[in-house]
This record gives C-alpha cells, structure tokens and sequence, in this order.
C-alpha cells in the first residue's frame, strides 16, 4: 500500500526536526494565565453589560417617572381651582358616576394613588383609598399625589393649589420599591 | 500575546461603550435637573399669578378677607426683584406645614411695557427663576399677562337660571345667539325653540355648564345639535356686588358708595326741555339725584305742539333724562340710584363721550365707562323701558357712537334678590329723539330698534322684546329670562378689541383674576430678565388711581 501522497499540511507537519525544536510552544502555565486574563475581562464585559443594563433600566425607570409624575400633574392642572376641602390625606373625588346630574366629562382627575404600565400607556387603578392599595398586574410605577389649597384667598377660585406627586416603582412581586421621582409646584387660575 | 491583545480590545470595547452609557445617563440627568428647575420656575411663576390676583387696586387700604393691599404687595415685589432666588412663602398657602417647595425661587412682576411699576388692573410680564436643589441648576421663564375681568368670558351666564322664552312657531320670535359665550351653574332651559346659533353673521362659541348644572328639558334629543357644550370641573364664581364695590371703591358697600361724597354728579344729569317755539334745552340738576321716577322725568317738559320727540306709539311726549360721563369724575363715572322706575314715554340717555371741548379742534376722544348701581330694598324690581345711545357721530365722537361702555350693577342677597326688567316701549326704528348741540359739535341720539348695551351684572334680569326686537351685549346675573315671544332678541357681545366695556387700564376695574396669554419665553437667567430696565425704574412711587375723598 503505497504511502499518501504528500500535501502541504502534511509536510508542515513533518518538518525536521531541528526546525520543530526551535519553536517554542505554550506552556500550561501561560494557557492557564491568559485564560485567567480572558476570563477576568469577560466577567468584566459582563459585570459592565449588566451595570450598563441596570443603568439603563434605572435611567429609563428615571426617566418613565418624570413623565409619570408629569402626566398626573396634568390631570391636576385641569381640574379647576375651586374644589374645596382640598387636604393632602384626602383628597377630593369629583366624579359621582352614580350622579346622573353630573356628565361624562367630570373625571377624577385627582386620585390620591394610580398605577400605571410600563410603557405609561395604561393607567390601571386609580384610588382614593388611605392606604396604597394592592398593585395590579403588569403595575411598574405608583404615583401618589398630595394636594392641598390656600384657605385665606378671598375666594376658592383664587386659591394657590400646590401638588406634590411622588412616584414609586413597583417591583415584580407587586411590592413598592423605591421612589424614583419627586414633582411639586402650585397652579393658579389662569397660570401655566 | 493573542490574550493581551484581546483583553486590550476588549476593555477598549468595554471603555467605549461605559462611556456611552455614563455619557447617556449625564444627559437623561441633566434633562431631568433642566426640567425640575423650569418646573420650580413655572412654580414660581403661579405663585406670584396667585398673589396678584390677592392684591387690591392702589389706594384701597385692605380689610377685605383675602386680600391684601398694593402696597403690602408693591414692597414684597421690590423685594424680590432686587434679592436672590429663596425658597417660596407657604405659609399663607398651605395647610400643611410639612408641604415644602425643594429648591429656589426668584419671582416678580413688572408693567408689560416695562418701563414702570406694575399696579392693577394693567397687563403685565411676570419672571421667573427657578433653581433646581440637588445641583444648582437655573431656568427662567418670563411670560405676558393680562386681568381677566367681569366681562371677559361670557356673553350670558346665569349663576341659577338661565331661560329662554320664544314664539312657539314663529322663528323670528326667538332667542339669536350670534357670539360669545353662555353658561349657568344650574339650569339652561328653553321653551318652544332652540336658540338660533348659525347663519350669516353668528359666531357663537358655545355653551359652558357648571359642574351640577343641567338643561331642561332633558331626555329629548340630549344638547341642542351643533352646539359645543362643555362641563366646567367646578362651579364657575362670580362675585357680588357688593364684593365689587368694595374691591373697587376701597372696602366701600353700595350703600356707603351712595352716600359717599361725589357720587351722582348733578352736572352729569340732565333733563330735557322743549318751549313751545320748538326751542330745545338741556338743563342739569341742581342737587343730586338718588332715583329716577316720575318726579325726575317730569323735569322733562315739551311746551312745543309740533314737537317731533313724541312717541307714536301713544301720541304723547316723550320724557327724557339723560346721564353723562366726564373725565374729571372722582368715582369712575358711578351713578347710585335706589330706584328706577320708567313709564312707556320715558327715555334714558346713556352718554359715553364726555362733553365736546371747544377750545380743543376736535373736541375729546375716547369713551368713559358709565356705571349705575342699582342698590335699595332687597327683591326690588327696576324697571326700565327705553334707551338710547349716540348713534351718530364725527371724527372722535365717533367713540360715542361705538362705545357700549356701560355697565348696571344689580345689589342683591341671596335669597332676596335685585332684580331689573328692560322692557322697551318705544318701536320706532331710528327715530331721532335727542339732538345735543354744545360746543359746536352735534351728535345724536335715538333708540333704533331698543338695545341694551354694555353688561348687566347682578340679580335677577328680565329682558322682554318688542315687535322690534332688542339687542342686548352681555348679562352675567343670578337669574336670566329672555323672553323672545313678542319679538326677537339677539345677544351679540361687543367687540373686545375696538368696543371693550371696559379698558385694560380702567382703575375702577373689577379683577377676577389674572392669567398669562402666549407670550412666553424660557432660557438662562439674564437673558431674559428685565431686557432694557435699569433696575431704579422698576418700582417707581405709584402714580395710578385715584384717591377718593
């Protein structure tokens, strides 16, 4: 049986072997160093990615809460300015939906606490309640809003209302975390 | 080597994108803080909306539950113009003591033109710099302003009851609403027809409720098709009369107006007189006057058998009183009657133009307010049946034929309200019925078809049309009844901008409140902060208003 004919890898592979001698593997110990070295700079890689995406959802979650607190300050701002017994433990329900006197266009637009989706698109539960109540499914943010009004204006309408709205995040499990975003200001009649 | 430089790629890659991603929360950070500090701003800026709308007209010393005096507010303003952003004053505007503003604020209001001190009712610009707490960061917004006043916002609302009244088939017997806007806190009704709100001429905006108002009758068909009807959030406030006398004539009642020296300038009322040669005169009183019945329009006398000023309705005299206004009053040109009682052949002037100068070319220009305050018993009813107006005029008095300048306040209590009925009887379109000649310059007056001009304000208002129709501008009362059945009634409000009722500078001037329009600017301190201004001139010693003795 005659030998396979010799290609180039096969002569590479044969090469003398004073050649052979004079190139010099890697050694166990420097495989073992540079694959500590990878190692540590992927685990860095990673360690950064994740801090890089718990910074992001942070910085997002930031970010959804100034447009949450935003959004809620809104409804606020377009609620008038002479409801009274404004008190920042309890604060008004101007909808009477049982009320067939009042139309469809009174809405709560003060709620004490709401839940909102992530995307901000869903409002889920609004709520007068004392306490939080229990957060709803797919809930990401909670805003609380606390107002209160100036009793010596001359009359409700010229009251200076000031609003304050706090908004939480809520964790996976339903639970409150931590408050992302804090928004007071006061609204007058005919202000901005 | 292969490892090292991996690794020198790899943390290459990692540095690039840590920067990336710092770089992106710096930017999402510093947007946050530019939006807290501009939010503190506008914060700020509401605040000092808010303590204008508390402040009284210059000259009137305070007491009034609420509010407080343009001095007490003047020396605060100057305060903060001239000193550093500080965190604002709740203290009068929180019930809460733990409810804090974080950051800083530095607010203050000048003239709009801004070359002087800002007094009420003048427009006015408010700054604004809010200070973001956690990093320092400043914002400023600056924005233009103006009082919102009684007549600014509706053309009819009724506090109660709002009725129109119409022909049950005849559709020129009927309520035309070509402008403006209506509103009640309580009821809309209508019977028979619709109010009309389109056609050639109409510009009527719409319909605004309180927040438990109704319309009746309900269930059939729901809102008038085509309307815009809204429901405010709350009731709408309006103030009463006697607030408004007290807002504007320094903490005085309708009474104590009445009584107040200056009040009814006999010199401001006039009968007139024709001889039987046909000569006509004008003659004032000689003391003042606190009604107007038949006693007061018998000073009117027509001697003349052929006279022309006869109303051919019942083919006798008319009698005719007129009330004008002068530049010089010391009580915004307020009249103070305890009763007005008028027959079918009565007339009342309303003059708006003060009397021609002739030692100026063209005599004076413009148009003064005419008030008349309708106070005494409670649950009285005025009664008034014919007025008229210039409607004819030459250079600058064509102000007084423009200007619906005038407004009739109605003193009521709740309960036991002042109450006022227009029901004209004289039908006769464009007939002269008054000439004035004095000073060489001739105007005329006459009822066409009857209007009411100006604004109505308070009580309960009756407004009944003629064959004729009548026209009215704007009523804002407790109670409203349009009754359309004998003749049409049309509701147009006064052009805002070449007839307002009232000017923007006029110190007797009621305020509801003030609000910012459009002009509207927002950046870094200083670049906006009083451009052109040094700062001496911004809170000179007052020179507005006038004192009353």
């Amino acid at each position: 049986m005659r030998p396979p004919a010799q290609t180039t890898l096969f002569r590479v592979a044969r090469l003398p072997r004073t050649q052979q001698r004079g190139r010099r593997g890697l050694t166990l110990i420097e495989l073992l160093v540079a694959s500590l070295i990878l190692a540590v700079s992927l685990m860095a890689l990673v360690a950064t990615w994740f801090n890089m995406l718990t910074a992001t959802i942070d910085t997002d979650d930031r970010g959804a809460a100034y447009e949450c607190a935003r959004i809620v300050l809104e409804r606020a701002h377009i609620n008038g300015f002479t409801v009274s017994n404004y008190n920042v433990n309890i604060p008004p329900t101007l909808s009477q939906p049982g009320d067939a006197a009042l139309s469809v266009w009174s809405s709560p637009n003060i709620a004490r606490y709401r839940y909102f989706s992530a995307d901000l698109s869903r409002e889920l539960l609004a709520s007068n309640a004392d306490t939080v109540p229990a957060a709803p499914a797919d809930a990401r943010y909670l805003a609380e809003t606390q107002v209160s009004s100036s009793p010596n204006a001359p009359h409700s309408h010229l009251s200076l209302m000031t609003v304050k709205v706090i908004v939480s995040l809520v964790r996976g499990d339903g639970s409150i975390g931590s408050e992302l975003y804090q928004m007071q200001t006061c609204l007058a009649l005919g202000g901005v | 080597m292969f490892a090292l430089a991996a690794v020198i790629i790899v943390m290459t890659v990692i540095l690039g994108m840590w920067s990336l991603m710092v770089s992106h929360v710096d930017i999402e950070e510093a947007s946050r803080n530019y939006s807290r500090a501009m939010q503190i701003a506008e914060a700020g800026a509401n605040w000092q909306l808010s303590q204008m709308s508390r402040c009284l007209p210059p000259g009137n010393p305070g007491g009034l539950p609420g509010y407080v005096p343009y001095q007490q507010f003047r020396a605060a303003n100057t305060a903060r113009i001239q000193g550093d952003p500080q965190p604002l004053d709740w203290r009068d505007y929180s019930r809460s003591s733990d409810f804090q503003m974080p950051g800083l604020v530095k607010a203050y209001t000048i003239q709009a033109g801004g070359v002087d001190a800002w007094a009420p009712p003048q427009n006015f610009i408010i700054v604004s710099i809010g200070v973001d707490p956690e990093t320092g960061e400043q914002r400023l917004v600056r924005f233009t302003g103006a009082a919102t006043g009684l007549t600014d916002r509706y053309v009819l609302f009724a506090n109660n009851n709002l009725i129109f009244n119409s022909s049950a088939s005849d559709p020129n017997k009927n309520i035309a609403l070509r402008s403006g806007y209506i509103g009640t806190n309580r009821s809309l009704t209508f019977t028979h027809q619709i109010p009309k709100t389109s056609g050639a001429g109409f510009k009527f905006s719409g319909c605004r409720l309180g927040l438990s108002a109704d319309t009746q009758p309900q269930g059939s068909g729901g809102w008038p098709n085509g309307w815009d009807v809204l429901r405010q959030t709350d009731t709408v406030f309006w103030p009463t009369v006697s607030e408004v006398t007290q807002y504007i004539y320094q903490g005085r009642t309708p009474n104590e107006v009445g009584t107040m020296a200056h009040g009814n300038e006999p010199n401001q009322m006039w009968y007139r007189t024709e001889d039987d040669k046909g000569n006509v005169r004008w003659e004032h009183f000689t003391n003042p006057v606190l009604q107007l019945g038949n006693a007061e329009f018998n000073k009117s006398t027509n001697d003349n058998p052929k006279s022309t000023c006869v109303n051919p309705k019942t083919g006798k005299p008319y009698r005719v009183l007129c009330l004008s206004v002068s530049k010089t009053n010391l009580v915004g040109n307020l009249f103070y009657f305890r009763k007005i009682d008028m027959g079918d052949d009565d007339i009342l002037v309303l003059d708006v133009g003060p009397p021609p100068d002739s030692t100026v070319s063209n005599g004076p220009d413009g148009v003064v307010t005419l008030r008349i305050l309708l106070d005494g018993a409670f649950g009285t009813t005025h009664k008034v049946t014919n007025l008229a107006y210039c409607t004819y005029g030459v250079g600058k008095n064509l102000g007084r034929f423009t200007g619906p300048s005038i407004i009739w306040y109605v003193n009521s209590v709740p309960g036991n309200n002042g109450a006022i009925a227009f029901k004209p009887n004289v039908d006769v379109t464009n007939q002269v019925i008054a000439t004035f000649d004095t000073g060489g310059y001739l105007f005329t007056a006459n009822p066409t078809s009857a209007t009411v001009q100006g604004l109505v304000y308070g009580g309960d208002v009756t407004v009944q049309s003629n064959a004729k129709g009548i026209t009215i501008n704007q009523i804002i009362a407790d109670n409203i009844t349009l009754d359309a059945t004998q003749g049409g009634i049309s509701v147009v409000q006064p052009n805002s901008t070449l007839r307002p009722i009232e000017t923007r500078d006029d110190p007797y001037r009621y305020v509801l409140y003030y609000r910012v329009n459009d002009s509207y600017v927002e950046g870094k301190p200083g670049s906006y902060e009083s451009p052109n201004i040094p700062a001496p001139q911004l809170m000179p010693p007052i020179n507005y208003g006038k004192a009353i003795p």
